[in-house]
């Protein structure tokens, strides 16, 4: 057996190969890259501490807004601290600005507070939501004067943990997180879904939103036969948006069209996350974690359903390449056609639509592999312009 | 059958056009001097490609009239909003849906490189001012008139006609 600081010794040059790995060159298997294919990105199949994962990504905004990472080893900066995987899946609004901060400091808050604590907690997860939140409020302070429209960006936040036999899930805005489980007696796998998404299309949503804003009856609106909070936004949680946070942020230089109409003295949006914790079955076979681009064309049954059916490997390509081929169909044209069209263009085809599947092996069988499995990647990486910020 | 009898009026349209445009300019359908200069005759045949194509817009702005083009019947039952597609769409093509009053679009093919174009990309923007990114009918609708996107489907024809390289398509 390997004594705790030998075996940091051994993952550290794994862990700094991945943070500054070069942009969608072929690498060898089994490295903590992904691959590029025009606007995909891809990393077919990796190993974390409790088994194997599989991830990808498809750019439709003229610069991604999707970010997502996979975190595997220690969880706190203490040797002695909390082990698992952490999973990150932030869709961005507005600007690729806010999901890219959030997938450099979330996981390093979360490490944090888990030191702190020495252990992992709903807790953790919430005060590393909130950490991160402050963080972006106070760079959105900083450069206010020199780009007010900073303000106007902010992402959904998807986050898991898996730690001591448990599943944490902590959700703001409208990703999710679909479990599939091999129930006895059923065939197949049934899909339960983990998160709880924060999207005004679902009445609970809106009926929390007129309570905590009881003043406002026009607190969500329906346009386009679509509800959203205040006309503008179809989410009410998120990390940024300041400009509907504080109302310091709703005015000038900010421009005109990104505003509330109207003075506010209570948050419009609330970053602090939904948070449930699962107690890992035997019979939980995968996660499928996914931005509501992949969601807007599949169901969780579908979605289970083919992860069951198809190899590991590439698995969470082909939910994306499914998606895909979908969308094309909605549009009336072939999945073929869909890839010629160009990034930014192809936002009126399909959403940016990140996937990311972990498979929960059984400890006994993965022991070794997971001596190995220490990891951190970040998707879409080598994407054409994700490197501004 | 209304689509049918349709379908035959505009053939009888256009063919009226192509009659008088012989009628008056005799040399394009009859006979051709020989040393008559190429310019001149694909002026005269760019004119009669012109009437014909205002034809067919007359035609296809009159309900009575409408011909080349199927009209979006929104099915309310439809939940998903998904309607399948009337005809099947060639390669390289798509189907995008033109108008400007909800529920009566015309449907119109499309080369799919087109999509591309930054003209394009106006009309894109303006569908997203109107319906965001999710369209009515599952298909990409346009809010605007058909001869406004006629008139730029053209201009993207024109300008990449006889050049193999798009110039305004972004290197990957």
């Amino acid at each position: 057996m390997l004594s705790g600081n030998n075996y940091l010794n051994m993952v550290k040059p794994c862990w700094k190969a991945s943070v500054e790995g070069d942009e969608g060159c072929v690498r060898k298997p089994g490295d903590q890259t992904g691959r590029t294919d025009g606007l995909l990105w891809y990393k077919d199949l990796g190993a974390h501490v409790s088994g194997e994962f599989s991830m990808a990504v498809i750019q439709a905004n003229n610069l991604l807004e999707d970010q997502s990472q996979v975190e595997s080893g220690p969880l706190s900066s203490l040797n002695s601290g909390p082990y698992g995987t952490f999973i990150g899946v932030y869709d961005g609004h507005g600007g690729p600005e806010t999901s890219r901060f959030v997938n450099q400091n979330l996981f390093s808050n979360l490490k944090k507070f888990a030191s702190e604590d020495q252990d992992m907690s709903a807790d953790v997860i919430k005060k590393a939501f909130l950490a991160t939140e402050d963080e972006f409020l106070s760079v959105v302070r900083e450069q206010w004067r020199i780009c007010p429209q900073i303000a106007s960006v902010g992402t959904c936040c998807l986050v898991g943990v898996i730690c001591n036999g448990l599943i944490y899930v902590a959700n703001a805005g409208d990703s999710r997180v679909v479990l599939g489980r091999a129930e006895r007696g059923v065939r197949g796998v049934t899909a339960i879904q983990l998160s709880t998404e924060h999207n005004a299309s679902y009445a609970s949503v809106r009926d929390e939103l007129h309570s905590l804003h009881p003043d406002d009856p026009k607190i969500v609106v329906l346009k386009h036969n679509v509800w959203r909070v205040k006309g503008i936004i179809q989410v009410s949680r998120s990390i940024g948006d300041a400009y509907l946070k504080k109302a310091e942020f709703n005015r000038e230089p900010l421009l005109a069209k990104f505003r509330v109409t109207g003075p506010f003295t209570k948050p419009i949006l609330n970053p602090e996350p939904s948070i449930s914790i699962h107690k890992l079955n035997p019979k939980d076979q995968f996660l499928i974690f996914a931005s509501d681009g992949l969601w807007e064309h599949l169901t969780n049954e579908e979605a289970v359903g083919i992860v069951h059916n198809y190899p590991r490997n590439g698995i969470a390509r082909r939910l994306v390449k499914t998606a895909l081929q979908i969308a094309a169909k909605k549009r009336e044209m072939r999945y073929s056609d869909l890839k010629k069209i160009d990034r930014g263009v192809r936002r009126h085809f399909h959403d940016d639509i990140t996937v990311v599947v972990v498979f929960l092996d059984p400890p006994l069988t993965n022991r070794a592999s997971a001596r190995s499995s220490a990891l951190s990647i970040k998707g879409g990486r080598g994407l054409p312009h994700t490197n501004k910020l | 059958m209304k689509k049918f009898r349709g379908f035959l009026l505009k053939h009888r349209v256009i063919s009226l056009f192509r009659c008088i445009r012989r009628r008056y300019h005799p040399s394009a359908g009859r006979y051709r001097r020989i040393n008559h200069s190429p310019g001149s005759l694909s002026v005269l045949l760019n004119w009669g490609a012109r009437i014909k194509a205002k034809a067919r817009a007359i035609c296809s702005k009159n309900p009575g009239f409408r011909s080349g083009y199927l009209r979006v019947r929104e099915d309310p039952d439809s939940e998903t909003g998904l309607t399948p597609p009337r005809t099947a769409v060639p390669k390289g093509k798509m189907a995008v849906y033109v108008g400007e009053e909800d529920g009566d679009y015309e449907r119109v093919l499309v080369p799919v490189i087109y999509i591309n174009h930054p003209l394009f990309g106006q009309l894109l923007r303006k569908a997203e001012e109107e319906h965001g990114h999710d369209h009515p009918g599952g298909g990409l609708t346009i809010p605007c008139r058909i001869s406004e996107f006629e008139n730029v489907k053209t201009r993207i024809a024109a300008g990449c006609g006889g050049r193999r390289k798009l110039p305004w398509k972004r290197p990957v």
